[in-house]
């Protein structure tokens, strides 16, 4: 496999060091942080521990009601990736194959318009609307993140599916296929590398969100992962030995789903750059 | 007709499964529910269980919010406020008591107990002679030393503005660090300026301010003045250091002074649980000077709850001189309570103007939400522009004003 000739560069083998140095070393003020004493916090920051305090991770478990917040976040992070792909691939496919009509022609652009609106414009009516129609919980934010999406997947999708041939859907109709079997059968197996994208996505946006469920839950028991790190900072200072631990736990789900995904993730994504 | 794709279907079976057990968890038993900050939270739990125990028909619900000023706002939108807040006497609370939304308590008894000063606090944070929270915890505002350094200096803790900077002085000549000063983070200095202005501007300015008597330009320039001269003998780069890093230097003996209020102590000890430390009444003058002690913590509760009878047994209950003593004991802060002067015995040299009443709110929660005085302050001791520091403070307060009439 090695091309004759061609040696790494020095220069770009410093640059990748740099930059995985600027990833690893908050990763091990973290690690290091999350089994230190409060006291060992104090004295030096980058120090090892001198001995290792697994109680932080305990101690955070029982402070963040931990394994509840996970329940919540997994459940609604879950639905929220199947659901915004299963649904927003669909109206992608309504809009990419109908733009010669004015109507979907406008829906999409009312659509990609909102990717223009920030959030804390339409926060306050949007929590007003959810509390009066019962909404504040997390099926009302599974709601509002399909919702939210719509958007951006609707740019992506579009884009994406008008490069897959119309030859295709027109032999399955002359099998006999109704649009709701091509869709299935067909189009959305072929969107694969977009669904990978527009999975892993929403997937970190829903599990990292913190504004979205900070103003719609408003049952406690019904926190997610991101709000109940909150704990650990009092009015003026924060338990950074308790909160690494906790940060940790909360991250590690993300990186096992990343680690679990990579291998299909990646070959969605070079499936997508070869046409054939 | 093609049937949904099975994955739908049973995505959607789960959500309306998920609904229907959300729906049903009705029960006989009152519930309140109990907003607080994030301090003390075991001792409230462990108050309420006590409390429970008493009612078995009431149960309370403890819930710190994330963002605790953030989340209130939603709640008043949604018109679910908690039926009881507990919160600052600042200028956060200034903006839901003036929003009518906390019930009055100014005929009520549960405020007998409570020392007039702080009630006056309340009243005077919205400005008329309603009482929109029953004083609960105060907080004080001092000159925090490490004994042991300034034993070693030969010094006793200062009394007067003239001491405290000559011991500035011969701490420097003896090559320590005078004090730790942490200006990443603006609300740093209002304790600071809150401590000299407490005893060098009149108590009427905020209102004389607002019906243009008075300037920040005439009243403020000697504080800013004091203010500039402690911060010289700050540690190198006060702006870099956040309270944090600051206290957590201070802890390990980074300074002989640290200006903060009692709520820092803990986050000292923690620290380093070793270290002695002491506080004395600010030095902002050379005569007597008043500390600043403000409510620290109120309970409010909401004008429109749906069970009044059951948050006024609540708030009996939480108000009786046990479980005050109980929760003071666990967060270790001043009383509101008549006749009290603070236990803890670092705050020993506190004991006296508390008891000959020398005590008095902080003079910037009488100032309009939304004046960010902090980062003004924060700027000029750095800048050192006091002209930009006193006029911008003047004009600002001015449209702040007219923005919110």
């Amino acid at each position: 496999m090695n091309e004759a000739g061609k040696r790494p560069s020095t220069l770009i083998t410093v640059l990748l060091f740099l930059g995985a140095l600027s990833i690893l070393f908050p990763l091990y003020l973290a690690v290091v942080t999350a089994l230190k004493t409060p006291q060992e916090v104090a004295a030096s920051v980058f120090a090892l521990p001198t001995s290792l305090r697994w109680e932080n991770f305990s101690e955070a478990i029982r402070l963040t009601n931990f394994f509840t917040a996970f329940r919540t976040s997994a459940f609604v992070t879950v639905s929220v990736v199947l659901l915004t792909l299963l649904t927003n691939s669909l109206v992608a496919y309504a809009i990419a194959r109908n733009q010669d009509k004015p109507l979907f022609r406008y829906l999409y652009y009312y659509f990609i318009s909102a990717l223009f609106i920030p959030f804390p414009i339409i926060m306050l009516p949007v929590v007003k609307q959810t509390s009066a129609w019962g909404m504040d919980n997390p099926v009302g934010l599974i709601f509002l993140y399909v919702v939210y999406g719509l958007s951006f997947n609707i740019f992506v999708y579009v884009g994406y599916i008008k490069s897959i041939p119309r030859e295709i859907e027109e032999a399955a109709l002359i099998d006999g296929a109704t649009t709701w079997q091509t869709f299935w059968k067909i189009i959305f197996p072929l969107l694969s590398p977009m669904n990978a994208t527009v999975g892993i996505l929403t997937c970190l946006w829903a599990w990292n969100d913190f504004l979205l469920p900070l103003v719609i839950i408003s049952d406690p028991e019904f926190a997610t992962l991101p709000l109940v790190q909150y704990i650990f900072q009092g009015q003026f200072s924060t338990q950074y030995n308790l909160a690494f631990a906790s940060y940790l736990m909360t991250l590690a789900p993300m990186v096992i789903v990343y680690l679990l995904a990579q291998r299909w993730i990646i070959s969605g994504v070079t499936q997508g750059s070869v046409k054939g | 007709m093609s049937k949904p794709h099975p994955t739908i279907r049973r995505t959607f079976l789960g959500l309306s499964l998920l609904l229907l057990g959300a729906a049903s968890s009705a029960s006989a038993v009152t519930e309140l529910e109990f907003y607080v900050g994030n301090k003390g939270i075991d001792t409230w739990k462990a108050l309420f269980a006590a409390f429970e125990k008493q009612n078995p028909d009431i149960k309370v619900n403890l819930v710190v919010p994330p963002d605790f000023v953030a989340v209130l706002k939603t709640r008043i939108v949604k018109n679910k406020l908690p039926d009881i807040v507990a919160m600052g006497g600042d200028t956060n609370f200034k903006g839901f008591a003036e929003g009518g939304v906390f019930k009055d308590y100014a005929a009520d008894p549960l405020l007998k107990s409570v020392k007039p000063i702080y009630i006056q606090q309340i009243q005077s944070i919205v400005g008329g002679k309603q009482v929109y929270g029953i004083p609960y915890t105060a907080n004080t505002i001092g000159l925090i030393y490490n004994a042991d350094k300034l034993k070693q200096l030969g010094l006793t803790p200062p009394k007067t503005y003239a001491q405290f900077i000559a011991a500035l002085k011969k701490a420097r000549a003896a090559g320590q660090t005078p004090l730790t000063l942490t200006l990443k983070d603006a609300w740093v200095t209002l304790p600071f300026m809150n401590a000299i202005a407490v005893n060098t501007v009149p108590a009427t300015f905020a209102a004389q301010k607002n019906a243009g008597k008075a300037t920040f330009k005439a009243a403020y320039s000697g504080v800013a003045d004091k203010m500039l001269e402690i911060a010289g003998y700050a540690q190198n780069d006060p702006a870099g250091t956040s309270f944090a890093d600051g206290t957590a230097a201070f802890a390990r003996g980074g300074s002989v002074f640290y200006i903060q209020g009692d709520w820092a102590l803990p986050d000292i000890l923690a620290a380093n649980p070793k270290i002695k430390l002491g506080m004395v009444p600010f030095p902002a003058t050379n005569g007597a000077n008043t500390v600043v002690s403000s409510v620290d913590l109120l309970l409010a509760s909401a004008k429109d709850t749906r069970h009044p009878a059951e948050v006024d047994k609540l708030l009996k209950f939480l108000t009786s001189k046990a479980n005050v003593t109980t929760y003071l004991r666990a967060v270790n802060a001043p009383s509101v309570q008549v006749g009290t002067v603070p236990t803890d015995p670092i705050l020993s040299a506190m004991k006296a103007p508390y008891s000959s009443g020398k005590i008095a709110g902080a003079p910037f929660n009488l100032f309009p939400p939304g004046l960010n005085a902090e980062t003004f302050f924060q700027a000029y001791l750095q800048d050192k522009n006091k002209a930009k520091l006193l006029d911008g403070l003047d004009k600002t307060w001015t449209d702040v004003v007219r923005r919110s009439n």
